[in-house]
């Protein structure tokens, strides 16, 4: 079993809720100790053993620094010298599709062939970024994803006629150096998602959701690529949530509820009931829609521990919870956001579960 | 059922009559029938679209036969799957006469039959546009690539969900491409539409 570090690079300062968010409260100084931050737990993750490091997109507010994880990617392909760079990931339907697949190809370019290429339909405000309709989310993501494949591995100038895109002729240099291309993961937690996943034989990632919810995708995906004729691994399945670890379980939970004390635990999405309610409008939640805006629903702490969001306690406690993950769910990647942010606290947290967690997790 | 707007008759051409539907008029572009779509109807908007049922093993003769009965001096051939390969030979045999030539799905080269058209392929000085549905099993990608690799002005591109019948399936994108590059040839590659949302 493996372990990545995800940062969404979060301004540490204080900001206004709701989304977008103005920039007029914005503090540079605060934004580059939040970068530099970032950077730091990145590196020190790649010291201290972690399989992966993540970096993700969302626009448009404090909750994430990177509207753009390529560059970000492109800083770790100098810092992170062994873990692979995940992008979980690029919003391509909000994106050029060709541009996406040099991206992806200079960073495996720069980091022979370390780059895992995550490729999701986004957030329903990352629509609102670059003013596409959400209601062409699946369609656009659908025939993005085919044509970044076709760019990948298509080695004579090509032209393309879609329906969202249109290309006289393509040919990228660099070209990946992963063959036949980088490996592939979606967000899987809707149906339609699982069906997508399975037909086209990409891995699936679950975040922003529940242990149980997670669960019951991830059986609909088995299930659909068996009637596809594969059957996916356990590294074809990630489940990103929230850590801390401290010497006793007792430091970790009073840390957690420090660093989490006077937060509003909503997400961007929520952030803007009107767009929320347009966006679900416009099908974008799909067939089984109450149960995906269901998962951005704000849990208080006990219940994020209990719905398996969090991984909390001493590097005993934490395995346990981990082995508990893999049993019920399959997961062969944990994809792991600090859950607080405590300075020297969290420093020690990213090491012990390098040093006491991560060489146990190998032999589940 | 007559296709919308292709007026039909015969045409004697090289001791046979061969059945011919027109529409539209400007620039020549011969369709070897006797396949006919909504493409070929979309291109009649810009185009003097000729359908011409030609008999399989003379195509090339009949073609140019026919040709000179219509008073057309020279042309564009459009054609789909197996008609690809007459299209060829005729390029092959009557290179003055072709402009351009577009291959709808072609299939791909039998190694052992066709080794002889396929060696003759980079003597086709004219521009060549072939293109296959993603969702094509019969025309695969090697099967349009070697327009681009064997031809000195060859082009292909893949068109998003189609199958085999991408003219009949998508043919409003087929036909956006087709009549561009009818019209500027390997300068298709550089938009020229208007890409300004308001004045």
């Amino acid at each position: 079993m493996k372990a990545a570090l995800f940062s969404a690079a979060r301004y540490m300062g204080p900001a206004p809720t709701g989304w977008p968010v103005p920039g007029d409260s914005y503090s540079t100084e605060v934004a580059d100790r939040s970068l530099k931050t970032a950077l730091d737990q990145f590196a020190l993750a790649d010291e201290v053993g972690f399989d992966w490091v993540t970096v993700a997109e969302h626009h448009f507010a404090p909750f994430s620094l990177t509207p753009n994880p390529m560059v970000l990617a492109g800083a770790l392909t100098q810092v992170v010298k062994r873990a692979k760079i995940a992008l979980l990931g690029s919003d391509i339907p909000i994106l050029n599709p060709v541009r996406v697949a040099e991206e992806f190809a200079m960073l495996d370019a720069m980091t022979g062939g370390r780059v895992v290429a995550g490729m999701l339909r986004g957030t329903a405000n990352e629509y609102v970024t670059y003013n596409i309709n959400p209601a062409e989310s699946r369609a656009r993501f659908a025939e993005a994803l085919h044509l970044i494949k076709t760019a990948w591995t298509e080695k004579q100038p090509f032209g393309w006629q879609g329906r969202y895109y249109q290309y006289r002729t393509i040919s990228i240099w660099p070209r990946p150096v992963q063959l036949p291309h980088p490996p592939i993961y979606m967000s899987g937690s809707s149906p339609e998602a699982g069906e997508f996943a399975a037909q086209n034989r990409v891995g699936l990632g679950f975040a922003v959701t529940t242990l149980p919810q997670a669960c019951k995708a991830a059986a609909y995906y088995r299930e659909q690529a068996a009637l596809a004729g594969w059957e996916p691994g356990p590294d074809d399945i990630i489940y990103r949530l929230g850590f801390h670890v401290a010497e006793t379980d007792e430091a970790a939970l009073a840390d957690l509820e420090e660093g989490t004390r006077g937060q509003r635990p909503v997400g961007l999405t929520l952030s803007n009931k009107a767009l929320e309610a347009e966006v679900a409008d416009a099908g974008y939640f799909g067939r089984d829609a109450a149960a995906q805006r269901n998962r951005l629903m704000p849990h208080g702490l006990k219940e994020r521990i209990e719905l398996g969001q969090i991984l909390v306690g001493s590097p005993q406690t934490v395995l346990r919870q981990v082995r508990n993950i893999r049993d019920q769910l399959g997961a062969g990647i944990l994809d792991l956001i600090c859950a607080v942010q405590l300075g020297a606290r969290t420093h020690r947290s990213i090491e012990l579960f390098g040093s006491a967690v991560l060489p146990r997790m190998r032999e589940l | 059922m007559p296709q919308a707007g292709f007026r039909e008759r015969m045409v004697e051409a090289a001791g046979a009559r061969l059945r011919c539907r027109e529409a539209g008029a400007g620039r020549a572009v011969l369709g070897l029938g006797p396949r006919l779509t909504r493409l070929h109807e979309l291109l009649a908007g810009s185009c003097r679209v000729v359908v011409l049922d030609l008999p399989p093993a003379a195509a090339p003769a009949s073609a140019a036969a026919a040709l000179a009965e219509l008073g057309i001096e020279r042309c564009s051939l459009l054609a789909h799957g197996a008609a690809t390969r007459a299209a060829l030979a005729f390029a092959l045999q009557h290179p003055e006469a072709i402009e351009a030539l577009v291959l709808l799905a072609p299939p791909p080269f039998d190694a052992a039959g066709e080794a002889e058209l396929a060696a003759h392929l980079g003597e086709i000085a004219a521009p060549v546009l072939a293109l296959a549905g993603t969702r094509d099993p019969a025309s695969p990608p090697a099967a349009i690539r070697v327009y681009r690799e064997a031809m000195p002005n060859g082009h292909f591109a893949f068109v998003y969900d189609t199958a085999h019948e991408l003219d009949a399936e998508r043919p409003e994108a087929v036909a956006a491409l087709v009549a561009d590059f009818l019209e500027r040839h390997e300068r298709f590659i550089v938009n020229h539409e208007s890409g300004i949302l308001h004045p």
